[in-house]
C-alpha cells in the first residue's frame, strides 16, 4: 500500500462529494426555478448555521472514533438555559450555556474514556438524561426571552444581504479547520482515532484528547444554541430533538469515516450543504417530513457502506 | 465452603434480591402495590418492551446490538392498524412479518457488508422512523376493525393476553438458548466469532437469525401495543432502545458477549418495570422518570465495563 495511492484515493473521495454537491446545485438550478432564486440560497445558508456548527464539533468526536448522540437534547437544555438567563442579563445568557457545555462535554468524555465504555451507549443515556432535565427545567413549557436588546440583534441583522450568523458559522468553521489541520491537537485527534494504542505508545494521552473532543462537541452545541437563541429569542424543551441524526448524517455523508482517524471540517461543510440542499429540494417539492427522514436514513446507510468499501480498497 | 457458596449465590442473583427488597419496601409503604391489579399492571406494562428484550438479549450475547427496535415497534404497530381492514389476523401478520423483514435487513446489511451493527441500526432507526411518519402522514391513525381491540381485552384467568404471550416467549426462547444447537452457536459466536468460524459454525446465518428474531419480536410488540387502543403513530418507540438495552444490561448480561440468559434479561426488565411502577405510585413526573432512565443506562454500562476490565486483568 503506497502513500501516494492513499493520497490519490483521498483526493478522489474528497472530490466525489464535492462533485455531487456541485452537480446537484447545477441540476436543480436548471430544472427548478424556485431553487435558483437568491432568496432560496440565502435561506439555505440560514438553515445550515445551527446544524453546521454542531456538525463541526461532532466531526472532531467522530475522528477520535466516538459518537456523540447527546447533542440534540443538550441543545434543547442549553437553549432553555440561555433564554432563561437572558431574561435577566444578556451576558449571563451567553456565558452560562458555554460553561454548562464544558461540564456536559467533560462528563460525556470522562465516562467514555475513564471506563472504556461504548460512546454510543453512554451518550444514548445522556440523551435521555438531558432531555429529561430540559423538560423538567420549564415543566415542558416554551419560554421567551427579552426582545429588543443587543442579544437579538446579532441573530437578526444582515451584512450585504446575508444574515450575520452565516458569517459567524463560516468563521467558526475556519477556526475548527485550523484547529484540526494545523495544530498538534488536531494531529493527536487523528492519531488517537487511527490507532489508540499506537498513539499512547507515542506519548499521546488518548483519554485527554478524546475528552477534549467531547468538550469541543458540547461547546459547539452551545455556540449553535447562541445563534439559535439570538435569532428566535424563544426556547422549548424539544427544539433539539433529532439534531444528533442530522449532525451525524452530515458528517458521514461528507465522507468522515465512522471508524475514526480520517475526516476534515471541509468534508463536513460539504456534507452539511449536501444534506441541506437535498432537504431544501424535498421541501420545495412539498415532500413531507416523513419522507425526509427516509432519505436521511438511506443516506446514512449508503455513506457507511461507501466508507467501508473505500477503506477495504485502501487496505488491500 | 458453604458460606462462599451462599455469597456466590448472592452475587449471582443480586438483581433478584434488589427486586425483592424494592418489592418488600413498596408493599409496606403502599397498600396498592401488592394488589393483583397492580402486579398484572406491572407485567402488562413490561410485556411489550419485554418481548423486545428477549431479542436484544440474544443480540448482545452474540456481540451485536439493535438500536432500531423502537422504530420497528412503531412500524409493526402502524402496519397492523393499516392491514386490519382485511381481518384481525392479517393485521397481526402484517405487523409481525414487517418487523421480521426489517430485522432480516439489519442482519443482512451488518453481516454481508461487514458493517458495525450499531451504525447500521442507527441508520435503520432514522429510515424506518421516516417510513412510519410517511405511512401515517404524521398523524395518529385509528384502526377500522373493531375486533382488533380483542388483542388487549382477551384475558385468561384475568391475565391479559400480552402478558401470557410474553411469558410463553420467555420460556420458549430460554429453552432455545440453553438447550438447542442454535443457542450453543449463539454463545460460541459471542465468545469468539473467529474460532466459531473455524469450528464450522455458520456465523453469518446465526447472526442474521438473531436480528430477524429481534425484528419479529419488536413487530409483535408493536402489534400488541397497537391492540391496546387500536391506534398507532410515529411517536411510538422513541425511548424503547434505551429502555430495552438498559434492561438487558441491568439483568447482568455483559456487552462483552458470550454470556447470559433470557431469565437474566427478564430480571432486568422486571426491575425496570417495578421501578417505573414505584415512580408512578409516588407520583414522580415523567420528566424525572426519563432522566432516571438515562442515568441508569450510563451507570449500568459503567459498572459492566468495570467488571469486564477486572476480568481481563485477573
Amino acid at each position: 500500500m503506497g502513500i501516494k495511492g492513499i493520497k490519490f484515493t483521498n483526493i478522489l473521495r474528497n472530490q466525489s462529494q464535492l462533485i455531487i454537491l456541485i452537480l446537484l446545485i447545477v441540476m436543480f438550478s436548471i430544472f427548478t426555478p424556485s431553487f435558483r432564486t437568491t432568496g432560496n440560497f440565502v435561506n439555505l445558508l440560514k438553515q445550515i448555521t445551527v446544524i453546521g456548527v454542531i456538525s463541526c464539533g461532532m466531526t472532531l468526536v467522530v475522528i477520535t472514533g466516538c459518537l456523540d448522540l447527546s447533542v440534540g437534547s443538550v441543545f434543547s437544555l442549553l437553549n432553555l438555559v440561555s433564554i432563561s438567563f437572558q431574561q435577566r442579563n444578556n451576558f449571563l445568557g451567553i456565558i452560562i450555556p458555554l460553561l454548562l457545555a464544558v461540564v456536559i462535554g467533560f462528563l460525556n468524555g470522562f465516562i467514555v474514556t475513564k471506563f472504556k465504555v461504548n460512546s454510543i451507549i453512554v451518550t444514548l443515556g445522556s440523551l435521555s438524561l438531558y432531555s429529561g432535565i430540559a423538560l423538567l427545567y420549564t415543566n415542558g413549557a416554551i419560554i421567551s426571552g427579552v426582545t429588543g436588546t443587543w442579544f437579538g440583534v446579532i441573530g437578526r441583522s444582515k451584512l450585504l444581504g446575508i444574515p450575520i450568523h452565516v458569517y459567524i458559522f463560516f468563521i467558526i468553521a475556519i477556526i475548527y479547520h485550523i484547529l484540526l489541520s494545523k495544530t498538534t491537537f488536531g494531529r493527536q485527534i487523528k492519531y488517537v482515532g487511527t490507532n489508540t494504542s499506537a498513539a499512547e505508545i507515542a506519548g499521546i494521552r488518548s483519554n485527554r484528547v478524546r475528552t477534549i473532543a467531547f468538550i469541543i462537541s458540547s461547546v459547539s452545541v452551545a455556540l449553535a444554541v447562541l445563534i439559535y437563541s439570538s435569532r428566535m429569542t424563544t426556547a422549548s424543551p424539544v427544539t433539539g430533538v433529532g439534531f444528533e441524526f442530522d449532525a451525524i448524517t452530515a458528517v458521514v455523508i461528507g465522507g468522515t469515516s465512522l471508524a475514526g482517524g480520517k475526516g476534515s471540517i471541509f468534508k463536513t461543510i460539504v456534507g452539511v450543504l449536501l444534506l441541506a440542499i437535498i432537504i431544501n429540494i424535498l421541501t420545495l417539492y412539498n415532500v413531507t417530513y416523513g419522507f425526509q427522514n427516509i432519505v436521511k436514513g438511506i443516506l446514512i446507510i449508503i455513506a457507511i457502506i461507501i466508507d467501508v468499501r473505500v477503506r477495504k480498497r485502501i487496505e488491500s | 465452603m458453604k458460606a462462599e457458596k451462599f455469597r456466590n449465590f448472592l452475587i449471582e442473583q443480586k438483581i433478584l434480591l434488589v427486586i425483592l427488597a424494592i418489592g418488600i419496601f413498596l408493599s409496606i409503604s403502599s397498600d396498592y402495590f401488592l394488589t393483583f391489579e397492580n402486579i398484572t399492571n406491572i407485567f402488562q406494562t413490561i410485556s411489550f418492551e419485554g418481548m423486545i428484550v428477549i431479542g436484544m438479549a440474544l443480540l448482545i450475547i452474540i456481540g451485536e446490538i439493535d438500536l432500531s427496535v423502537g422504530s420497528i415497534m412503531a412500524f409493526g404497530a402502524v402496519l397492523s392498524v393499516m392491514f386490519q381492514s382485511y381481518g384481525v389476523f392479517t393485521g397481526i401478520l402484517a405487523g409481525v412479518i414487517g418487523g421480521a423483514v426489517i430485522g432480516l435487513m439489519n442482519g443482512f446489511i451488518t453481516t454481508k457488508l461487514k458493517l458495525p451493527s450499531i451504525a447500521v441500526t442507527l441508520g435503520t432507526m432514522v429510515f424506518l422512523n421516516g417510513v412510519v411518519f410517511a405511512l401515517t402522514k404524521e398523524h395518529t391513525i385509528k384502526g377500522t376493525n373493531e375486533n382488533f381491540i380483542l388483542i388487549s381485552q382477551t384475558k385468561l384467568f384475568q391475565v391479559p393476553l400480552s402478558v401470557i404471550v410474553f411469558i410463553i416467549l420467555l420460556i420458549i426462547f430460554e429453552i432455545i438458548l440453553q438447550k438447542s444447537i442454535f443457542g450453543r452457536h449463539v454463545f460460541a459466536i459471542g465468545g469468539n466469532a473467529t474460532a466459531s468460524k473455524f469450528f464450522g459454525i455458520k456465523v453469518d446465518t446465526v447472526r442474521i437469525l438473531c436480528f430477524t428474531i429481534t425484528g419479529f419480536l419488536a413487530g409483535l410488540a408493536g402489534v400488541m401495543l397497537a391492540g391496546k387502543l387500536n391506534i398507532a403513530s410515529g411517536r411510538i418507540g422513541g425511548s424503547t432502545a434505551v429502555f430495552v438495552i438498559t434492561a438487558v444490561l441491568l439483568g447482568g448480561i455483559s456487552m462483552e458477549g458470550g454470556e447470559g440468559s433470557i431469565f437474566k434479561a427478564f430480571q432486568g426488565i422486571l426491575l425496570l418495570g417495578i421501578m417505573n411502577n414505584a415512580m408512578v405510585i409516588m407520583r414522580i413526573s415523567t420528566f424525572i422518570q426519563e432522566m432516571i432512565r438515562g442515568l441508569l443506562l450510563i451507570l449500568i454500562v459503567v459498572i459492566d465495563s468495570i467488571n469486564i476490565q477486572k476480568k481481563k486483568y485477573l
